[in-house]
Order: C-alpha cells, then structure tokens, then sequence
C-alpha cells in the first residue's frame, strides 16, 4: 500500500519536481557567482527577492514585466507542443508591435476605428510572418529553427527601415528610433492607478485559460499534441499534419503578435527600435515554456518569476556591487538545467518505451531508417 | 553431430532475468561446445531473444554466472562482449548506408595510420577474410541499395572482423528469400567448420534440422528441452515449443456475402524505384479472415500502406463496400470503413507519452459523442476508455497513465481494442500479435473470429504462419510485391505455403 501511494504522489509532483531542481541548481552556482564577486549569497537574493516581490510597486513592476513573457511563453508552447520548435517569437512580436503602433497612429477614421484596425492588422500581420516559415517547410524542407531566427533579424532591420525613414518622430529625441505616440485614449488603462501595471496583464491571464482550453479541451490541441508526441501516429490516426503545422504556426505568431501589441498599447505607446530585443521578452518566455513542459498555468507562474529575477537584478544593481549580469547568470543556468531535463527525457524515451522492444520499423529492403541509431 | 565431448567453450547457469511481473527467463542453462552450431528456439515472447541480450550484454541478468573457457565474466555491455569474442548478427542490421562495405565493417576498430583512418589496409583485410570465409563482397561498394542478404553479409563479416569466436544469429532467416536462406545455412556451416561456435536463435523447425547440432527449448521464460538435433523430429519440437499440440480452434462456417474490400492490379513503385506491389489483386468478404502469407519484406508493409492511404500507390483500383478509395486520405479511408491494426505498435499504432484515453481515441475522436464542434467531451471519452480496458483485459491502473507504461501485449491489446469496437465492416490487421506473449495472442485470436462472426471482413497480413493458417479463411501468398497463389481453408499445409512464399508453384492452389 504504502509504495502505490508514495509512486501516487510521485507522479502528481513528477512533472514539478525537475523545473524546481532545475531553478534550486540554478540558483545555487548563481549564489557560488555572488561568493566569487565577495557578498553574502543569502543577502543577495534577500535584496533580490525583496526588489521583485518585496513592496507594491515591485510587485506590480514585475507582474508588468511577465505580460510579454507569458504571451509569447504560451506562443512558443503551442507550436513547441505540436512538434514545430519555432524561435521566431521575438520577430512576430515585433511584427505585431510595429504594426499595431504605426496603424493606431497613421490610419484615418476615428479613433476607435485606429485602434481596431491597429489590433487586428497587427495579429494578422504577425500571424503571416509566422506562416512564412511554415511555408518555407512546407515547401523547401528549410529547418524552422533556423528559418524563423534568422526572420527575427529582417524583422527587427526591416521595421528599423521604416521607423527611421517613414514613420520617425522628430519632436523628442531624434537619436530615438521610434515612431509617434498613440492617443491617449486607446492606451490601455492600469489596473491600479498610479501604478504600471496594466490591463494587458489581465489579457495574458485570459489568453493562459484559452490557451489551455485549446491544448487540452479541442480537437485541434489535441491533434497538435498528438503530432508533438509522434507524428506516424497522427498520419495513421487522419490527422492532417499539415493543417497543424499552419494552424499552429500561425496561431503561435498571431499570439506573438498580441504581446506586442499589449505592449505598445500598455507601456511604451509607440513602436521603439530594439526595446523587445533588449529585454528578450521573446526568449525568455520560450524558457517560461520549456520550464513549465508546455503547461499554461506553469507559464504564468514561471513568467512571473522569472520576470522576478530581472527585477530583482535591477534592485541589486542599485543597492550592491553585484553587477546586474547576475540575473543573466541565473537565467542561464535554468535554461541549461531544462535543456538537460529535455535530453534525459528524450533519452529516457528511446529506452524505456518497452522492455521487449518490437523490433525497430521495417523497410521494404529490411534495413533500419536513419533515425533508427547505430551502434557496433 | 559434433564430438560431444569437444570443449565447452560456454557456459551460462542459472540465468535469471524479469521485466516488472515478467519472468523472461527462469533459471536458464546454457552450455556451448567449440565448433558447434546450437539452436535456441522458442515461440514468442519465450524468452530466447533476452537469453541472447544477456550474453551480448545488451541487458542484465538479474542472477546466474557466465563463463567462458571455464573463467566467470560479467558482461555489462556490448564492447566487452565484442573484446571477449562474443558477437551478434542482430536481426535488423546496424549499417551505415551511405558508405562502403570496408568503411561498414572496420567502423569502430579502424586500421590507422598514424592519427589518420587507413581506407586502403581497411579494403585489403576485408577483401582477405571475405575471401577466407568465401563470404565474397566487394569492398569498396557502397551499402545503399544492396539486397538484405548482401547486407546480412557485410553484418557476418564484420562480426568475423572483431575476431569473435561465438557468433550469435538472432532470427537470421526472417528477412531472407529462400535462396538467400539457403546460402545463410551454408555460411553457418562453413563457420563452425572453421572453429567457431554458433548460436541460432529462431523459431523456423525445419532451418533446425538442417543446420544445427544441438537444439535447445525454451516456453515461457523456462528451458524445457536440450537434445541433439539427431534424436528428435520436427513434430516433437514442435510439440515441446508450444507445450501442447496445436488445436484447431472452432471457426464457425460463414456464408460468402458481398465483397467488402476489392483490389484490382495495384502497383506501387518504391522511392528507388523498385515495384513494391505488382499488380496485386484480391478481395475480402463479408465474414471472412483473408490472410496474406509471406517472407517479411514482400510487399506485406506497403499493401497495408497503400491500402490505408498511408503511403501513394502507383496505379490500381481499390474499393471499399463500392466506394473507390484509392490513394484518398487516411481520413477519408476511416471514413469508408476501414479499421487497421498497424504492424508496429509504437511507430504507427500509439504514442508513448499520451495517455491511455488518448491513444484510446485516435481516429475516431471526431465521433460526436467524444467531440462536438471541435471541443473534446472528455467525460465520454474516459468511461469509453474504462470500458474498453476493462472488455480487452487492458492491465492498466488508470487511464491516465501513458502509454508507455503498458507492456508490449497490454499495449497491443488497447490498440486491437480502439480498431476492433469502431465495428468497422473491414479490419486490416497487420502482424496483430508480434511479439506478445502467447495469452495475449490467444485473446487478440478471440476477438478478431468474434469481428469475423460479426460479419466484418478482415485481411491479415502476418509473417506467422501458424497465425496465418489459424485464423484465415482464404490464404493469398505474396512474393516479391506479386499475389503468386491462393488457397482455401485445409487445403494447403504450412510446408506448402513455405514453398509458395519461397517464389514456387503448387497444385492444389486456385490462381
């Protein structure tokens, strides 16, 4: 009895247990940084946590900074899921954030009407810059790592070469690349008065319950989750693969696009060069999501605590001679430490999937498909 | 027969090794003399394939002793059996395709000079032992493209290269044409001549008496018989590998209805190609198990491909209850009333991290009581799920739980399970019961003659024959992509179906 109900427990906190290891690793060769750099680890993260989470203001400091990592987290879930590892959020997020600033500003009408417009070009807009890759795969077999990297680049470039030359504002600073501010009136409200945060986090909140009832009440989400676990599978079952690599892919850029917008519309009120490529909100919510398997409600949690970390960093720097890389640091150890969660996994797989192994697939001539492994 | 008191080269005792519940083998003995040729055979799941993994040190023994030459080893993974001079021609070959025969062998081992891989002395030592063995290959031909008994060769001589002493052949002859068989056989023969000690692992009786000196069997994890090739027959084997005599199980007669699956001249020509399927004709009817006979590699795969709209046939007509499905979707395909047990339960058949309620549902979730308007009924879905683990004798905890975590039978029987209740009027059912143990095979058996008596049509594709003869009401043998007979139900014994599936011609056959 007592084994069934300690594997019972084991395999509710399994799926919890390795991010946490994963952060706990992380967090201890951060504090062996801080040791090296003459502080007291203990205090460090005290001042650490206290500058992200300690006060209000920190508080929701950081609850706005997670708005664009859970966003784009839950975009890179949803086409991680279903097999298609895209790393183009950064670029559809600017996509959606360029566009959005320019329409809400350029188009004629009311303003209602500017806003509308901005919104649902900009999620169309990044949607399609999303569906480029995919067709790129469809179509040329071009990997979609590295199609959609290298798409972040001419996004950024492009959109550069448009806010400078066409859509500048020349009444502040002119060494800025940005473009006009929208009107006040479109700009979302806060939440609290006074305080940064905004209703885009609200927004992120519901697209984290859309984004699991799509994964794991629909037929959709579960074809794509279905691919992400084993294609042949999907083929033999009638699902179309195709289908779920346009959906998803679009699906994933056009939720890109939203955080890009939340942010023109919630903090910056205009389209800034570089300001989403700097803070790495693109990336970090890729992290949010491998951290958290893909799981939406891990990626809000994660999100907020990564953004956390930054925050916190920001707090160290102003009070300590930790240097601010610190986060950056740490950062990077949880994703080292998920990746390798990622490849034991894979591992695992490819061993355990069954003690008597039906033999590997046949070809017609007998011999083992390339991916079948070799060993002598 | 070999000198029995030549030297035990040898010797395994008391060999145990257990899966979770499973005990694969059960206090096994193994002994082998020098220059022998001993045959392990067993049905399967017997756990003759383990015993081998054990010594090849691919697995562990959870207790008993290896020695060799009288010393105790342990044996913890595939190189140092390979330094010990154990090798293994796997059943499925491990070569690089893109590169020569030389390049295949001496991978691991390389003939060097200086820092620098010698490709010249590579091809010189292989054209030698090729030429020792009389084992002729050419070394310097690339592996892409090679028939399967050319590669099986380059398989042999590369174990030959590690310098091995005791070779073990695992299933050998299961891809092989007869003619390729028939000079396998040989090589077996020449080698043990040459001094070295041979393990095959089959189940195919006949290839036993040919070749083998000793013979031992094995049924359900335990050794139950060891005797010299010499002081038994064919039907005694037979009987001590199944542990009874075969019974025919009762079929009921069935009228012949309509035709529900009717094929007409399908050709498929492979990526390289090569015609996989030549002009294939048959049909299946209503109430009736039509079995596809053949040496794995026949064209068996991509029938059941094509016939799926899993893979793009060349030309032909396919018709499903009247309604032409050739090269449609496999969506449309299911649609028209078509069920299939894929031949390889976790590529095709299910996915190792979902859920059992969701491998559960795969193609037929659009069903409106498990979704509507593109939203999942999860409660529908799991008490369908509940129910067809409790009817199939699924050994789960909960539906919850993945795939993975089933055994190969219990695994098989979910999938069995989501394509038989569909009640589909065609079921194709390709290799339903490989290497499961025999319980679940029985019950697998059970359910499709209950499909049958339903009124379903089912073509089984098998490389069993006892399978094959068991269950079919008509016997379609394939060779070489082409249908070359047809029998009825008693009218054909396994030896003649060999023939057949062997590329011969018989009398008593209907085409």
């Amino acid at each position: 009895m007592k084994t069934s109900w300690s594997k019972k427990l084991g395999s509710i906190l399994a799926p919890f247990g390795q991010p946490f290891l994963a952060i706990f690793l992380a967090l201890l060769v951060g504090a062996v940084a801080i040791m090296i750099s003459g502080e007291n680890p203990f205090k460090i993260y005290r001042i650490m946590f206290n500058g992200a989470f300690g006060s209000e203001y920190y508080l929701l400091t950081t609850l706005t900074r997670a708005t664009p990592i859970i966003v784009t987290g839950l975009a890179a879930a949803l086409c991680w899921s279903s097999n298609y590892m895209g790393i183009g959020g950064e670029g559809q997020m600017i996509v959606g954030g360029f566009i959005c600033a320019v329409v809400s500003y350029h188009f004629p009408g009311p303003v209602w009407f500017k806003l509308l417009s901005g919104i649902v070009l900009a999620i169309a807009g990044s949607g399609l810059y999303s569906l480029f890759s995919a067709w790129l795969l469809d179509k040329f077999k071009m990997s979609l790592a590295i199609s959609t990297l290298m798409l972040n680049y001419s996004a950024a470039f492009i959109t550069m070469h448009f806010v400078q030359n066409v859509f500048l504002d020349k009444t502040v600073d002119a060494k800025l690349v940005q473009t006009h501010l929208i009107a006040e009136s479109i700009r979302l409200p806060k939440i609290i008065e006074g305080q940064r945060l905004h209703w885009g986090f609200i927004i992120a909140v519901v697209l984290v319950i859309l984004t699991w009832i799509l994964m794991n009440r629909t037929t959709f989400g579960y074809e794509s989750r279905m691919n992400g676990y084993n294609s042949h599978f999907c083929d033999y079952g009638g699902i179309n693969s195709k289908k779920i690599m346009y959906g998803m892919l679009m699906l994933s850029g056009m939720v890109c696009g939203i955080a890009g917008i939340i942010e023109v519309l919630g903090v910056n009120f205009r389209y800034v060069h570089n300001t989403y490529v700097s803070a790495s909100f693109a990336w970090i919510g890729l992290n949010a999501a491998l951290i958290s398997g893909y799981n939406p409600i891990g990626i809000l949690i994660t999100s907020i605590f990564l953004a956390g970390i930054s925050t916190g960093g920001s707090a160290l720097a102003r009070s300590t001679t930790v240097p601010l890389e610190i986060s950056s640091i740490i950062q990077g150890f949880i994703t080292l430490f998920i990746s390798a969660k990622i490849v034991i996994q894979f591992r695992k797989r490819q061993v355990k999937t069954d003690p008597r192994p039906l033999e590997p697939p046949q070809h017609s001539n007998g011999e083992i498909p390339a991916e079948g492994g070799l060993t002598s | 027969m070999k000198d029995p008191s030549g030297d035990v080269i040898l010797e395994m005792e008391g060999i145990v090794k257990t899966y979770d519940t499973l005990v694969a083998n059960d206090q096994i003995d193994l002994h082998l003399r020098h220059g022998e040729i001993l045959a392990v055979i067993g049905e399967n799941g017997a756990g003759k394939t383990t015993l081998m993994k054990v010594l090849y040190g691919l697995e562990q023994a959870d207790s008993g002793t290896i020695r060799l030459r009288g010393e105790p080893v342990q044996i913890r993974n595939t190189g140092q059996a390979i330094d010990r001079g154990i090798g293994m021609v796997q059943q499925h070959f491990m070569l690089f395709d893109p590169f020569t025969v030389a390049e295949n062998i001496v991978y691991g081992k390389e003939p060097r000079k200086g820092l620098f891989f010698d490709l010249d002395q590579a091809n010189k030592l292989i054209s030698e032992i090729s030429r020792s063995y009389e084992l002729p290959l050419n070394p310097t031909d690339k592996i892409q493209g090679m028939p399967v008994g050319l590669r099986q060769r380059v398989e042999i001589l590369k174990v030959l290269y590690q310098n091995t002493e005791i070779i073990i052949f695992d299933e050998p002859t299961a891809v092989l044409t007869p003619q390729e068989v028939h000079e396998l056989l040989k090589t077996l023969k020449k080698l043990a001549a040459d001094g070295k000690s041979i393990i095959i692992v089959t189940h195919k009786l006949n290839e036993v008496m040919e070749v083998a000196d000793r013979v031992m069997v094995m049924r359900a994890g335990k050794l139950v018989a060891e005797m010299a090739v010499s002081d038994t027959t064919i039907e005694e084997l037979s009987f001590l590998m199944v542990g009874r005599h075969l019974v025919e199980t009762e079929i009921p007669a069935m009228n012949a209805a309509e035709k529900v699956l009717a094929v007409q001249n399908l050709k498929l020509l492979s990526e390289e190609g090569a015609l996989s399927l030549d002009d294939v004709s048959l049909h299946v009817r209503a109430g009736e198990i039509v079995g596809i006979a053949g040496v794995s590699g026949n064209g068996q795969s991509e029938l059941a491909q094509a016939l799926f709209g899993l893979k793009h046939a060349t030309s032909g007509q396919i018709l499903v209850n009247g309604q032409d499905v050739f090269n449609q979707s496999v969506k449309t395909i299911r649609n028209a009333g078509v069920a299939m047990i894929p031949e390889d339960r976790y590529l095709w058949g299910s996915a190792t991290q979902a859920t059992l309620s969701e491998t559960a549902i795969m193609g037929h979730y659009a069903n409106p009581s498990y979704s509507k308007h593109g939203m999942l009924n999860i409660r529908n879905i799991n008490s369908f799920a509940q129910r067809i683990i409790r009817e199939f004798n699924v050994k789960a905890d909960s539906i919850r739980q993945k795939t993975s975590s089933l055994s190969g039978g219990n695994a098989q029987k979910l999938i069995v399970a989501r394509e038989i209740v569909q009640g589909t009027p065609l079921l194709l059912a390709c290799e339903p019961t490989r290497g499961i143990d025999v319980g679940a095979i029985n019950f697998i058996h059970d359910q499709l003659i209950d499909k049958r008596s339903k009124g379903a049509a089912i073509l089984l594709i098998s490389s069993d024959l006892s399978e094959i003869l068991k269950l079919s009401d008509r016997i379609y043998v394939i060779y070489e992509g082409k249908i070359n007979s047809e029998f009825q139900r008693g009218n054909v014994t396994e030896e003649e179906l060999g023939l057949m599936m062997a590329g011969g011609k018989h009398e008593n056959q209907l085409v």
